[in-house]
């Protein structure tokens, strides 16, 4: 965790000196540390998604549903670091263009669990 | 000697019609009395779980009635072990499913409201397709409880009436046991057509009103739990207040036609009158004895049927329920709400299954009290 929060400061002091003489190479830093940070958090991020899958197994749950959990929460960190990234890039309109692809997609990602909803609710009756 | 022939002649017609005089034997007497009222069929008629549990038992077994209860109770404590094992395993299913989602929705980015709030939804959805598991199996437990219940009531009843009346109790006897029989009647129909959907009814409109945290959702699945609830308690209060009233005013009108009758045999036939009289007491005393081993009997059947299931019922409900406080702990509100709405829905199923097992009951103890003097 200290590698990780020193990199993304070192990497922020850099991105704003350079921003005011060459901004694209500040928002190329940016991403580079950005990647570096999740690249540095992927053992941790195993280690989750493996309690995840062993929680699933332990409560019962449909693998459906612990899919829709995951790849939700999945869909909300991208979009929310590609909408970050964007408004520092000052591009405000391809960041609120993330976040509807974001929305739209988890939507979509949610059909089959309405379904199956539906079709307990129908299946009762 | 005229005289002496017809001294001798009365003298053997005396010796004749004494020797064809015998006192009746106590035993044929209460043999008599079981055939009649047909107590085999009620031998017949216990529910397989019942016997189970009491093994062979028969209406001898009664008069042992600490015996009996105590092989109900020993049965019950060989399954408690097996009753909350499962009820936890229900509880912890719940409380995975709640941390899997609080684990889950903490690593959204923190002002992902909307993105969360699907994470959620995906929570209470599986919260839900756990409890339609759940809830089925359940309903089908109270289901047979209650159908060996009213299966036992059809033969146990009419034969309990048929005691009381003939103990004396004509009209307290005839009016409990028609009460008794339509109750059980309207509650397997009420059970089946009507409170089977009320409850999944009720458990999925908590479920989606806590999921998409929507005040009128959540509004009518209270109205379907309060409209359950009211009906289960009206119809057994009904029940229990009917026989009240019925015992005791058909009952005194059956205590004053039984006193009216033996003062009629005394006055009626000279000399033999009052000892008619009191045998038919004698008679009487006799079948009502019968007839309260036979409701003893009835009531360790009823005890042993329905102890295990409503046990299962209050176990699973109250797992739930502490799954539902532990989910609240951890902060995650619209779960905790679904989840809770899983608990009152086995709580309901208690409920229904409870009110059978009450009806028949109370129906039993209404006819024991009958008594004439």
């Amino acid at each position: 965790m200290i590698r990780i929060s020193a990199l993304a400061v070192i990497a922020s002091i850099f991105a704003l000196l350079l921003k005011k003489e060459t901004p694209y190479i500040a928002i190329m830093i940016t991403v580079a540390a950005c990647c570096a940070v999740f690249a540095l958090a992927a053992d941790i991020i195993e280690q989750v998604i493996s309690l995840t899958s062993e929680l699933t197994t332990l409560s019962g749950m449909t693998p459906a549903a612990a899919a829709v959990m995951v790849k939700s929460a999945g869909i909300a960190i991208i979009a929310k670091f590609s909408s970050d990234l964007c408004r520092d890039a000052g591009q405000n309109s391809a960041s609120s263009a993330v976040e509807f692809a974001a929305a739209v997609t988890i939507v979509y990602i949610s059909i089959p669990l309405i379904k199956t909803m539906l079709e307990m609710i129908s299946g009762i009756w | 000697m005229k005289w002496v022939k017809k001294f001798v002649f009365l003298a053997v017609v005396a010796s004749i019609a004494t020797a064809l005089c015998f006192s009746a034997n106590a035993a044929d007497v209460e043999d008599g009395q079981a055939e009649a009222l047909e107590i085999e069929e009620i031998e017949k008629s216990v529910p397989q779980s019942a016997k189970d549990m009491l093994g062979d038992i028969n209406i001898q077994s009664a008069e042992d009635a600490g015996g009996a209860l105590a092989a109900v109770r020993d049965a019950v404590v060989g399954s408690l072990k097996g009753i909350f094992g499962d009820a936890a395993k229900a509880g912890l299913s719940f409380v995975a499913v709640a941390l899997l989602t609080g684990l889950v929705t903490s690593i959204c980015p923190p002002d992902s409201g909307k993105y969360a709030s699907y994470v959620e939804f995906a929570g209470a959805v599986s919260v839900a397709a756990l409890a339609v598991d759940g809830t089925g199996a359940l309903m089908t437990a109270g289901s047979e409880m209650i159908g060996e219940l009213y299966a036992f009531s059809k033969a146990l009843l009419p034969t309990l009436s048929a005691a009381a009346a003939a103990g004396g109790a004509v009209s307290s006897a005839a009016a409990q046991y028609a009460a008794a029989a339509v109750f059980m009647d309207v509650i397997l129909t009420v059970e089946t057509s009507l409170m089977l959907p009320l409850v999944y009814g009720y458990f999925l409109t908590s479920v989606c009103g806590a999921a998409l945290d929507n005040s009128g959702v959540q509004s009518a699945a209270k109205m379907i739990k309060w409209t359950a609830v009211t009906l289960l308690s009206a119809s057994v209060l009904a029940l229990t207040v009917y026989l009240m009233v019925s015992g005791v005013v058909l009952g005194t009108a059956d205590d004053a036609a039984v006193k009216l009758a033996k003062t009629a045999i005394s006055t009626a036939l000279p000399v033999i009158g009052s000892i008619a009289a009191d045998a038919s007491g004698a008679v009487v005393a006799g079948i009502n004895t019968l007839k309260n081993i036979l409701g003893v009997f009835g009531l360790i059947v009823i005890i042993a049927v329905c102890a295990v299931p409503i046990l299962k019922l209050a176990a699973f409900s109250i797992a739930v329920k502490v799954a539902s406080a532990f989910t609240a702990a951890l902060g995650n509100k619209k779960l905790s709400g679904a989840i809770d709405a899983v608990s009152s829905a086995y709580a309901l199923i208690l409920g229904i299954c409870g009110s059978a097992g009450i009806a028949l009951f109370v129906s039993v103890i209404a006819v024991l009290r009958t008594v004439t003097g």
